[in-house]
C-alpha cells in the first residue's frame, strides 16, 4: 500500500500548523511537509514528490505553480485550503477539492476521502490484508519493540490513537499478541529479524 | 449433554476428542455398555466431577453447575497435574517436531522462518512458567486450604499463607495462555506461503486446534469449578476463625 506524502503551504503560522496536526493524524497520510509560500516549496517538489498539497492560493504565485508540470512529479491533488472560499482566476480550475477553515474533523476526512481513494492504487496489491499506511507504520514499531508512547512521539499521535491503530491491526490481521505481530511483519518483511531489539 | 446415564461408549463415539481426557483420568477402552456412572465407579473417579470435564469440553456453551460439587480438590488438582504432564510430555514435543519439519520440508528456503520458531519458542517458555507456577504455588495452596476445611480448622500458619496468597490472587493472575495459540494458527492458515506438504500444515493445525480447545477446557475447570470451591472454602474457614477469636 502507498503511504501518501502531503504538503501544506499556508504563510500563517497558527492555520499551518493546525493543518498539518491534523494531517498527521489521518491514517492515509504518511508523512506531511510544510511550506509558508509556494516559492520555498518550488525547488524542493521533485525531491518531497507529494501526492497531495494543501495550499491556500494566498500563499501562491501563480507564476511559481505553472513550473509544476515541468518537475514531472506526476499526479498531484490540490485541496484549497483558503479560510475563504472565493477563488478568482486563474485559481478556479486548479483545486479538485476546498477544505474551509470551519470544517469539522468528519467533513475534512468525508472530503478527502475519494482523493485518497483516487491516489492510493496500492490496496490491490494484496500482499497485507487491508493495512493502511499508517497501520503498517505501527505494526513495524511494534514489532521493533516501541511502546504506545513511544510510538505516538514518532508520529505524532496521541498513544491512544496507536491503541485505536492496534486494535485495528488485530482485527484485520486476526493476531492478538506482539510476538505474533512481529512474526507477521517480519514475514511481509515490513521489518528484518536484524532490526529487532532482541 | 453428557449425564452420569450415558453410556461410556456412546461419548466417545460423540466426540472421539473425549479420548485424550479420558485417558488422563486413567480410564482404559473395553467400557462394554458401562454407563459413565457404573465405569467411573469402578476406577474410583467422581462422576460429577468427570461430567464437567468432558462436557466443558464437549459444549462450548457448557457452564458449571454450582450444585453438582460433589467431588474433592484433590481430585481436580489430580486432574489438572495430568493435563500438564499431557502438555509438557506428548502435546509440546509433539508439535515442536512437527513445527520443525514444516520449516525445513515445507518452506525450505524461505528466509525468516526462524521467526516461526522462535515465536513457539517464547510460547512454550510461556506455558511452562505458567504450568510451573500452578504446580509450585497454587495447587499446594489449594490443597491446604481443602484439608483445613476439612479438620475445620485454619491454624495460624495457614491463616498466614491465606493472607499471602488466596484464590483472589490466583483470578487476578490467572492470564490466558490461548492466544499465541490463536496468532500461530491465523499465521500457518492465513500469511505463510503455500507449503509444498499441505499435509504437514494440516496436521499442525488439527494440533494446534485440539490444544487451544483442551488448554481453554483446562483453564475453565480452575476458573469455574476449582476457583470458586477452594473460594467458598476459604471464606467459612475465615468465617470460622473470627467468630473464635470474637
Amino acid at each position: 500500500m502507498t503511504e501518501l506524502t502531503a504538503v501544506v503551504i499556508e504563510s500563517s503560522y497558527v492555520l499551518r500548523k493546525g493543518w498539518v496536526s491534523i494531517l498527521r493524524s489521518l491514517d492515509s497520510i504518511h508523512l506531511v511537509h510544510e511550506f509558508s509560500h509556494t516559492g520555498e516549496f518550488i525547488p524542493l517538489a521533485a525531491k518531497y514528490h507529494p501526492d497531495i498539497v494543501f495550499l491556500n492560493p494566498r500563499s501562491a504565485r501563480f507564476e511559481d505553480m505553472a513550473e509544476i508540470p515541468a518537475k514531472n512529479i506526476g499526479r498531484i491533488c490540490w485541496v484549497n485550503i483558503a479560510p475563504k472560499p472565493a477563488t478568482a482566476p486563474p485559481w478556479d480550475q486548479w483545486f479538485d477539492e476546498y477544505l474551509p477553515m470551519q470544517a469539522d474533523r468528519e467533513e475534512i476526512e468525508n472530503k478527502l476521502k475519494p482523493l485518497f481513494s483516487k491516489l492510493d492504487t496500492g490496496e490491490a496489491e494484496g500482499r497485507n490484508p487491508g493495512l493502511s499506511s499508517r497501520e503498517e507504520l505501527v505494526l513495524k514499531y511494534v514489532s521493533l519493540g516501541f511502546t504506545n508512547k513511544e510510538i505516538g512521539e514518532k508520529l505524532f499521535i496521541s498513544p491512544h490513537t496507536v491503541i485505536s491503530h492496534r486494535r485495528n491491526i488485530t482485527r484485520k490481521l486476526g493476531i492478538k499478541t506482539v510476538a505474533g505481530l512481529t512474526v507477521f511483519a517480519i514475514l511481509n518483511k515490513i521489518v528484518s529479524p536484524a532490526d529487532l531489539k532482541h | 449433554m453428557f449425564t452420569a446415564d450415558t453410556k461410556m461408549a456412546d461419548l466417545v463415539h460423540q466426540n472421539h476428542q473425549l479420548l485424550s481426557i479420558i485417558g488422563r483420568f486413567d480410564i482404559s477402552l473395553g467400557f462394554g455398555d458401562d454407563s459413565v456412572r457404573q465405569v467411573c465407579e469402578k476406577h474410583g473417579i467422581a462422576h460429577d466431577f468427570f461430567l464437567e470435564v468432558v462436557n466443558a469440553f464437549h459444549d462450548p456453551d457448557y457452564y458449571p453447575q454450582e450444585n453438582l460439587r460433589h467431588f474433592s480438590v484433590q481430585q481436580i488438582v489430580d486432574y489438572l497435574r495430568k493435563t500438564h504432564r499431557f502438555y509438557l510430555d506428548e502435546k509440546i514435543p509433539g508439535i515442536t517436531g512437527m513445527i520443525e519439519d514444516m520449516i525445513q520440508n515445507c518452506y525450505a528456503g524461505l528466509e525468516n522462518m526462524d521467526q516461526l520458531r522462535i515465536f513457539f519458542n517464547h510460547y512454550r517458555e510461556e506455558l511452562l512458567q505458567h504450568i510451573n507456577r500452578e504446580e509450585e504455588v497454587v495447587f499446594p495452596y489449594v490443597l491446604m486450604v481443602e484439608a483445613a476445611y476439612s479438620r475445620k480448622k485454619l491454624n495460624d500458619d495457614e491463616y498466614r499463607q491465606m493472607k499471602a496468597y488466596s484464590m483472589k490472587h490466583f483470578q487476578e493472575e490467572h492470564d490466558d495462555i490461548e492466544e499465541k495459540l490463536y496468532d500461530l494458527k491465523n499465521i500457518i492458515i492465513k500469511y505463510l506461503p503455500a507449503p509444498s506438504d499441505p499435509g504437514a500444515c494440516n496436521r499442525i493445525l488439527q494440533e494446534l486446534f485440539f490444544l487451544e480447545k483442551d488448554i481453554n477446557d483446562h483453564s475453565l475447570i480452575e476458573d469455574k469449578v476449582m476457583a470458586p470451591k477452594v473460594k467458598h472454602m476459604e471464606q467459612v474457614l475465615l468465617k470460622n476463625r473470627r467468630s473464635k477469636h470474637d
